[in-house]
């Protein structure tokens, strides 16, 4: 495989490599949006280019860019370009480095390469793990430290780092935490391998500008009315506390490959929720064509008893005798209902490696929600949830998203 | 197996050589290399960017490939790591896009790899090769039967 080239100085050398994909696809369903995939073909959505400068300035010193141009960025909300990886490495010995700089978070299986679609069969990494808000969770500024080795042929990597957090997810919320802790490891043997990742944000604030109104209509009130008050603190993350634990694996058996992960999530503080999700994946590897099959499950509850604060509210001032309470009552009900949802999926598709470094994918999945919620749909459109009246089904429980993919790496 | 190029003739010919040759792989260091002799383990551990430098020094070595469609290339991956050049490519590619690692040089044939050993100290190639060349020395030898 010819990638990248590497230029040889005497004493600094540099090696230049990228990745690119585009994908096209289509969520066969008026109502929903999935990052932008809606019910015409797009070609933004999933497309990416990235390109990476890895340098070694001495024998124990290198660095890393990576800069990431996205048709549509699940941060930003729209088409961006951001620097996703720039870190400096201190090599202290054959198997223990420090990173300093802006890295990865280590959150998925395949959080190190979540853009490169080559590295995966997929066109997208099963979305009931990777979900569209939690992706967005992909970088932190800080440190780590990093021991890479192998004993008896059975790879280990472990990592332990430190940081702050500042991210945004679809444009709307704010993610912002002083204080993280992250924690991985795997190992690879030929045929298996196996990881756990624990991450915390301490001091986490979510907050979103679409809320706001909101909040502060209720932050009023709680000044005159001491009941509203519970009822602001359970719709606001302030210094609250994330905490995220993910195990992960995959196995060959001959041609056979099978893939599994799951992760629980839980924020604690004055608003609690609670998040879960999981996929198992497998496919048969036939000369250059891998079809594949994958089942995902997610789920996330709003666990503050939002429904008792409100009636605690009819104290200060009863329902119906103020028509702008009543609609802030709704939109505090609407926002929380927003923390609640669930879905199941399957998907089927087939990855064909063209090249040695290039390989084209075609896929089907289809979701079904559960509830009142639109799943995952929910937090990659957080708008239109937003507007949503609470306690109104939407009119679809399904959706179905086709999507083919080209991914190269060079 | 010797290439997901697109010729498919030269596929199947090259799946042919490696059916019947049983030449040894031997993994060679110019004679000034910090290393005398290293295990299969420790040749893979290099040659996968699992350890950064050679054994017991601080040395990082300079990896020379072969290029990808080379029976040797094919041949050396997999005695060394049990990977087929499919599942090569995708471990490299997670190992580069994470920042974990970087490619090992590709030159152009078995000679090329020969040259590149003999010009430089760190150097570390693998050859399809019966004797060893004047200026290098073998650290590993990778059987041809298997």
């Amino acid at each position: 495989m010819s990638l990248g080239f590497a230029a040889d100085c005497a004493s600094a050398d540099f090696d230049l490599t990228g990745f690119l994909s585009v994908a096209a696809g289509k969520l066969g369903n008026d109502e929903l949006v999935l990052n932008e995939y809606d019910d015409d073909w797009s070609i933004t959505s999933e497309s990416v280019l990235g390109l990476q400068l890895d340098a070694s300035l001495t024998n124990r010193l290198s660095t890393t860019v990576q800069v990431v141009g996205r048709g549509y960025s699940q941060q930003s909300g729209e088409q961006d370009i951001s620097i996703d990886w720039a870190f400096g490495r201190y090599q202290l010995s054959s198997l223990v480095s420090i990173r300093v700089g802006r890295m990865r978070m280590p959150l998925f299986l395949y959080s190190d390469v979540l853009e490169v679609g080559y590295a995966y069969p997929w066109v997208r990494p099963p979305i009931d793990m990777y979900q569209p808000g939690v992706v967005s969770l992909d970088y932190f500024d800080g440190a780590d430290v990093v021991v890479v080795g192998a004993v008896n042929n059975i790879d280990y990597d472990i990592q332990l780092g430190i940081g702050r957090y500042d991210t945004k997810v679809g444009g709307l919320l704010n993610i912002k935490s002083d204080r993280t802790v992250d924690f991985s490891a795997r190992l690879t043997a030929t045929d298996w391998q196996l990881r756990y990742s624990y991450v915390t944000l301490l001091d986490v604030d979510i907050t979103a500008s679409e809320f706001d109104p909101v909040i502060d209509g209720l932050e009023v009130l709680g000044q005159s009315y001491p009941d509203f008050t519970p009822v602001k603190d359970a719709l606001r993350t302030t210094s609250d506390r994330l905490i995220y634990h993910a195990i992960g694996g995959r196995y060959d058996y001959n041609s056979w490959q099978f893939s599994s992960e799951i992760f629980r999530a839980r924020l604690k503080g004055d608003s609690e929720s609670e998040f879960k999700g999981w996929y198992f994946s497998t496919g048969y590897q036939w000369r250059q064509f891998f079809p594949y099959a994958v089942w995902g499950y997610s789920v996330q509850r709003y666990l503050s008893d939002m429904e008792s604060l409100l009636v605690a509210t009819e104290d200060d001032i009863p329902r119906g005798a103020n028509s702008e309470v009543d609609s802030l009552r709704n939109a505090a009900q609407g926002v929380a209902s927003l923390g609640t949802g669930s879905q199941h999926s399957f998907t089927i598709g087939l990855r064909y490696d063209v090249t040695s470094t290039s390989a084209i994918k075609f896929e089907a999945q289809r979701f079904s929600f559960g509830g009142k919620s639109r799943g995952v749909l929910s937090a990659s459109n957080l708008a239109s949830a937003f507007l949503r009246v609470p306690g109104v089904a939407p009119q679809n429980d399904h959706a179905t998203l086709l999507a083919v993919s080209y991914d190269w790496v060079f | 197996m010797a290439g997901l190029g697109i010729n498919l003739p030269v596929f199947l010919l090259c799946y042919c050589c490696i059916a019947t040759a049983s030449s040894d792989i031997l993994v060679i260091v110019n004679e000034s290399s910090p290393v005398d002799a290293l295990t299969t383990e420790q040749v893979r551990n290099l040659f996968l960017s699992r350890a950064a430098y050679f054994p017991d020094t601080d040395v990082p070595a300079e990896l020379v490939d072969q290029p990808v469609n080379n029976a040797v290339f094919t041949n050396f991956y997999q005695k060394v790591a049990n990977m087929t050049p499919l599942k090569l490519n995708r471990y490299r590619a997670r190992i580069i896009f994470s920042g974990r690692g970087r490619l090992p040089t590709e030159v152009e044939d078995n000679q090329s790899a020969v040259n590149a050993v003999l010009a430089s100290p760190n150097a570390i190639a693998y050859v399809d090769s019966q004797q060893v060349p004047g200026g290098a020395r073998v650290v590993c030898r990778l059987s041809g039967a298997d």
